[in-house]
């Protein structure tokens, strides 16, 4: 078990090394040197262009949305008792999918896009929450499967959308779907609400420890199950809105980062949480570099690149641990 | 004063009764053992006195306190409950899951003290387990895994220890073995312990008091030598019962 605080190190030094990776490659690289000396000292307007202008703000989304996103997950799973779980899997982003793609498809961009995926995701929480509390009990099971089918409901309506728009903002709309950045604007609130929710639920982090073992054990232990699981949800639904919001259905990062930090150093969600945010946001902002590089002047969508990434990676972490467990 | 008092208590499940009108004292130092057959409601009224379901009626107090009245993390300093279930979502080593039990005591912005971690060892090499402690929980076997329980409740300390079928999974040396600690615990430190047991010779050797469920919401209560004859068992499993003595101590078996 790696120690906590030689982790997060590590962790913060991959941050720094994945945002000095995005400022540096590109249709105009960087070297090391220029991109030291413009941050040093600038006045070379074309590197300080391309750097505060272009490249900072994409990493800023990118890395900020990557920690929404894993921080969602981490929150889900335990939420959920369940490893599948993942911010998409309660209906959130299927709400916000609907309204961005119908806002879309009316010729509308820019704040509309994002304050109608907004209130779509908002419309989708709400509803997925009124209708699993029902009549007192707040069962995961209940919340899973009425979540999953709101989220395939969802689904059912972009399909119908995909199906009757017209070929010009099909394109688009397909990217918003699969997660992409490359449109998205620097939204400071995306920020300050990770760091918040980063916060509370750290002080929360015990009692999901707890809660990982069970509602009953938990119960015994002197927590209070109910307002905790709710306060779970609608934490790790804002989460989501506001990853969703700012850049789409980015796949793979909210279940499998989690995932990887457990495999490296365990659940105590004390270490998980802050954990996984360093690591989701540089991943993600690892692999949106690489989503507009690898076949430039073409921009791949970020979610593509990260499971190409994050698939080879998980399962090297989890055979790397199954064999240890087997010598051991 | 007693350490718990059930005054009327009415407990019901899906419709069958468990208990009517239960009247029955806890004095400290005491270990009761609840006794019945499947589906008499063992479990669920050791849930109830641990204040996880509410009673159809009746109180339950504490020293002086109604336990309806006292918080969560209240209760869970005083009465702990060893369950009969563990469910392990995520990997946590053997270690975490018992430090964890000090929850009740820990202020939430606090992280576990020397001292919690001193309480969780010991607990540890009570129920033989200091070898395995950064071993992952679910890695262990039944048995192990009961044991690591038992090391949880005792690193949680209630005033009330109620156990629901602690034996369960432990091989010979670890049934006797941690029935014997926990009655001696219980006696030494003035603790009160209710378990469920399925064995009647456990029962007989360990508690001081014994309570039967006859699984229509009829109760019978009183001292353990009072109580367990082979007419009030045979009544109470609906099985022929037989005893004999040796070595000072009476053993039933059934016929």
């Amino acid at each position: 078990m790696t120690r906590p605080l030689t982790l997060l190190t590590g962790l913060l030094l991959l941050s720094i090394a994945s945002v000095l990776f995005a400022f540096s490659v590109g249709s105009y690289p960087l070297s090391i040197g220029q991109l030291w000396s413009s941050l040093q000292s600038p006045g070379n307007a074309v590197e300080d262009t391309i750097i505060w202008q272009l490249r900072a703000p994409r990493a800023f989304v990118a890395f900020v949305t990557g920690g929404l996103l894993s921080l969602a997950g981490a929150l889900m799973q335990v939420l959920l008792r369940n490893p599948l779980a993942d911010p998409y899997i309660l209906g959130v982003s299927g709400g916000a999918s609907v309204a961005a793609l119908l806002s879309m498809s009316l010729g509308l961009g820019g704040a509309w896009l994002s304050g109608s995926a907004f209130v779509g995701a908002l419309l989708s929480i709400l509803l997925v929450f009124s209708l699993a509390r029902g009549s007192g009990s707040w069962h995961p099971t209940r919340l899973l499967l009425t979540g999953v089918v709101i989220a395939a409901g969802w689904g059912a309506v972009i399909n119908f959308i995909l199906s009757i728009s017209p070929e010009k903002p099909l394109r688009g709309m397909l990217f918003w779907l699969m997660g992409d950045i490359s449109h998205a604007a620097p939204a400071i609130t995306g920020l300050v609400v990770l760091l918040l929710v980063l916060l509370l639920t750290f002080l929360m982090a015990r009692q999901l420890n707890i809660l990982a073992q069970g509602e009953l054990q938990a119960s015994a232990l002197g927590i209070n199950v109910r307002p905790l699981r709710i306060s779970l949800f609608l934490l790790a639904s804002l989460l989501t809105a506001f990853a969703v919001v700012q850049a789409g259905s980015v796949g793979f990062i909210g279940l499998i980062v989690p995932h990887m930090i457990r495999l490296i150093a365990g659940s105590d969600h004390r270490l998980l949480l802050p954990a996984s945010v360093l690591l989701g946001g540089s991943l993600l902002v690892i692999s949106d570099t690489l989503a507009r590089t690898l076949i430039a002047p073409q921009q791949l969508p970020v979610g593509v690149i990260t499971a190409f990434i994050g698939v080879p990676f998980f399962l090297y972490l989890l055979n790397r641990n199954f064999a240890g467990q087997r010598m051991s | 004063m007693s350490l718990l008092q059930i005054e009327n208590l009415q407990v019901s499940i899906g419709g069958r009764h468990v208990c009517n009108q239960l009247d029955m004292q806890v004095e400290p130092g005491q270990v009761w053992g609840i006794l019945g057959r499947n589906g008499s409601g063992k479990t669920t009224l050791l849930h109830t006195l641990a204040g996880l379901r509410s009673a159809d009626n009746g109180k339950i107090r504490l020293g002086t306190h109604d336990i309806e009245q006292l918080g969560r993390k209240q209760l869970a300093k005083k009465i702990g409950i060893l369950l009969q279930q563990h469910e392990d979502a995520f990997p946590v080593s053997v270690m975490e899951t018992v430090l964890s039990a000090r929850h009740p005591h820990i202020a939430y912005w606090q992280w576990e003290s020397s001292r919690d971690h001193e309480i969780a060892q010991r607990a540890l090499r009570t129920v033989g387990l200091s070898g395995l402690a950064n071993r992952q929980i679910n890695q262990l076997s039944g048995g192990e895994r009961q044991r690591v329980a038992i090391a949880g409740i005792l690193t949680q300390d209630p005033e009330l220890f109620l156990l629901d079928e602690p034996n369960s999974h432990l091989d010979l040396k670890h049934q006797i073995g941690l029935l014997q600690y926990l009655s001696a615990y219980a006696r030494d430190n003035q603790r009160g312990m209710i378990m469920s047991l399925h064995d009647i010779n456990l029962a007989a050797r360990f508690c001081s008091h014994v309570l039967f469920l006859y699984g229509d919401g009829h109760t019978e209560q009183g001292p353990a030598e009072q109580l367990l004859t082979p007419d009030r068992l045979e009544r109470l499993y609906d099985h022929p019962i037989k005893s004999s003595r040796s070595d000072n101590t009476t053993l039933f078996w059934p016929g």
